[in-house]
């Protein structure tokens, strides 16, 4: 008797396992050291002292133990602290890193021989917020996905002024309560369901920073603590929305690190995600505005996976750059599905 | 599947330098994904399977420092995966859970069940007969014919001999083929 059919079948029953990545994730639970040499706090608009995806609080990892120190982790105040130090001050909660989800514009060829044509899709980007409760954390990502993202190329079609009443997860339906102009909403019907999936992405994300276990699970959006029914005029949301597949979700490429705007040190380290046919991504750096170095590199798997890819500058001479990630285009060469980050060495 | 990202500017590819963040950056390029799948052969719930793997890479993390080789950590990850998967199974109850929701109820299956129907009818199919396995032979076929790991590898992760290994094996894919053959 041959077992190959049982390879097969076991091979085959798992092929369209497709997991999230989740580097970003693992890394902010294993990061303690805030002032890594490859990944330093960056400067985020306004002068903000922000983690990016690679860093994070020590205190995520208090959890299991005593009372978090204090909310605010500069680096100074957590980068010699261990974990069998007793904490004080309990308030306010643990910081976490969670994502928030922003739409960006991707340029691709249609089909075979196509036009280039643009289309909406998701991009990433991280930010602290209060690690006390899957609810804290939630409402901290989705506050942020409310507002502003600190890259220029995206957008929240989400109004600003939306507050969170409360997220819960029971069930197997996470529940998400806004209050506000919920409503009034800068879509049409061609972004109404990517704007949906920004929560529930966001949302998910959030629960997913947290441990929490089927972070997947479909998302209820409520407003005022009713199903919200129609959501302008596009998209039903009177029942629970589950996580749209990655594909046709997701931009293809992202840029995960450098944050957008951020002072980088030596190396600069540039990582991400990329759905990218044979693995093979495109990348070009920028100094004012004029090419400086260009080349490929692999991700880990190629499309239809997400494969995630990493590389990095030596000695950049100070000033400021845009990395761009992109696909060279099979049909002409051109840049397709690209992303870009401005940094600044100093 | 296998091939670590090549770096193409500065000299962090050498693994016998990996401190604890690069050992998991690098394993996780190329195991992550087929970690999951393992793990979704133990416990079926794909959210289940991230949550465990990414533990066993945190878990990993803390430990580089005795491990300190690829092929250490990623021995260790493994065992992690198949040992969390069972606990998370008995502490949480998702067996239960999972028996009594229905096929599609899945979050990767919602949406568009329609061209891919057959095939996904098939891999259910599977992962339903493995899930009545006794727990070890489920075990040992994961890792004899998903993994391709040998006796030996088998029997070290799974802290048992090799000759339980074998007669695990044998039960096991005799039951398999019952179930899947008996089955509508």
């Amino acid at each position: 008797m041959t077992d190959d059919w049982l390879r097969d079948a076991l091979d085959d029953a798992v092929s369209d396992v497709e997991p999230n990545d989740a580097l970003d994730s693992i890394r902010s639970r294993t990061k303690v050291t805030p002032m890594s040499s490859k990944r330093p706090w960056m400067y985020g608009a306004g002068g903000a002292l922000l983690a990016t995806a690679a860093t994070i609080t020590a205190f995520a990892l208090f959890n299991n133990g005593g009372t978090p120190q204090s909310a605010d982790p500069g680096p100074a105040s957590t980068s010699s602290q261990s974990p069998d130090q007793t904490p004080t001050d309990a308030s306010p909660g643990p910081s976490v890193v969670v994502p928030a989800y922003y739409l960006g514009e991707v340029t691709y060829h249609a089909g075979e021989g196509g036009e280039m044509q643009t289309a909406f899709r998701l991009y990433r980007e991280f930010g602290n917020a209060d690690g006390t409760s899957i609810e804290t954390a939630a409402a901290g990502a989705l506050e942020r996905m409310f507002g502003s993202p600190n890259d220029p190329d995206y957008a929240s079609p989400w109004n600003d002024g939306i507050d969170v009443l409360s997220v819960t997860h029971d069930g197997g339906v996470i529940s998400v309560d806004l209050t506000g102009p919920v409503q009034q909403a800068n879509v049409g019907a061609e972004s109404a369901e990517l704007a949906v999936q920004q929560l529930v992405y966001t949302v998910q994300g959030a629960l997913s920073v947290m441990q929490e276990m089927n972070a997947t699970d479909p998302v209820q959006i409520l407003i005022d603590g009713e199903p919200a029914g129609d959501l302008w005029g596009h998209v039903d949301a009177s029942r629970p929305i589950a996580r749209a597949d990655a594909t046709g979700t997701q931009a293809p490429i992202w840029i995960s690190e450098p944050a957008d705007g951020t002072v980088q040190g030596n190396p600069v380290v540039v990582s991400g995600i990329a759905q990218v046919f044979e693995a093979t991504v495109s990348w070009r750096l920028l100094k004012d505005g004029a090419e400086v170095d260009s080349g490929f590199t692999n991700a880990s798997e190629g499309a239809p996976a997400f494969g995630s890819y990493t590389f990095d500058f030596v000695g950049l001479v100070p000033g400021e750059y845009v990395v761009e990630v992109f696909e060279s285009s099979a049909l002409d060469g051109s840049d397709t599905f690209k992303d870009t980050k401005t940094f600044t060495v100093e | 599947m296998s091939e670590a990202i090549a770096p193409i500017r500065g000299s962090r590819a050498v693994s016998a330098v990996w401190d604890a963040d690069e050992a998991v950056e690098q394993l996780y390029a190329a195991h992550y994904r087929q970690l999951v799948r393992l793990s979704v052969l133990l416990v079926r719930d794909q959210g289940t399977a991230e949550e465990v793997v990414q533990d066993s890479f945190v878990a990993m993390h803390g430990r580089w420092r005795s491990l300190s080789d690829p092929d250490k950590g990623l021995a260790y990850l493994r065992q992690t995966v198949v040992n969390r998967s069972r606990s998370v199974l008995r502490r949480r109850g998702v067996e239960r859970k999972y028996l009594s929701i229905a096929p599609g109820s899945d979050v990767r299956d919602l949406p568009g069940a329609d061209a891919n129907a057959l095939a996904s009818e098939r891999r259910t199919k599977v992962l339903e007969a493995l899930r009545q396995l006794p727990q070890r032979q489920r075990e040992v076929l994961a890792l004899r014919y998903y993994l391709d790991l040998d006796e030996a590898d088998i029997a070290s992760t799974l802290g048992i001999s090799r000759g339980a290994v074998k007669s695990h094996a044998s039960r096991g894919s005799a039951t398999l083929r019952t179930l899947l053959e008996e089955r509508p």
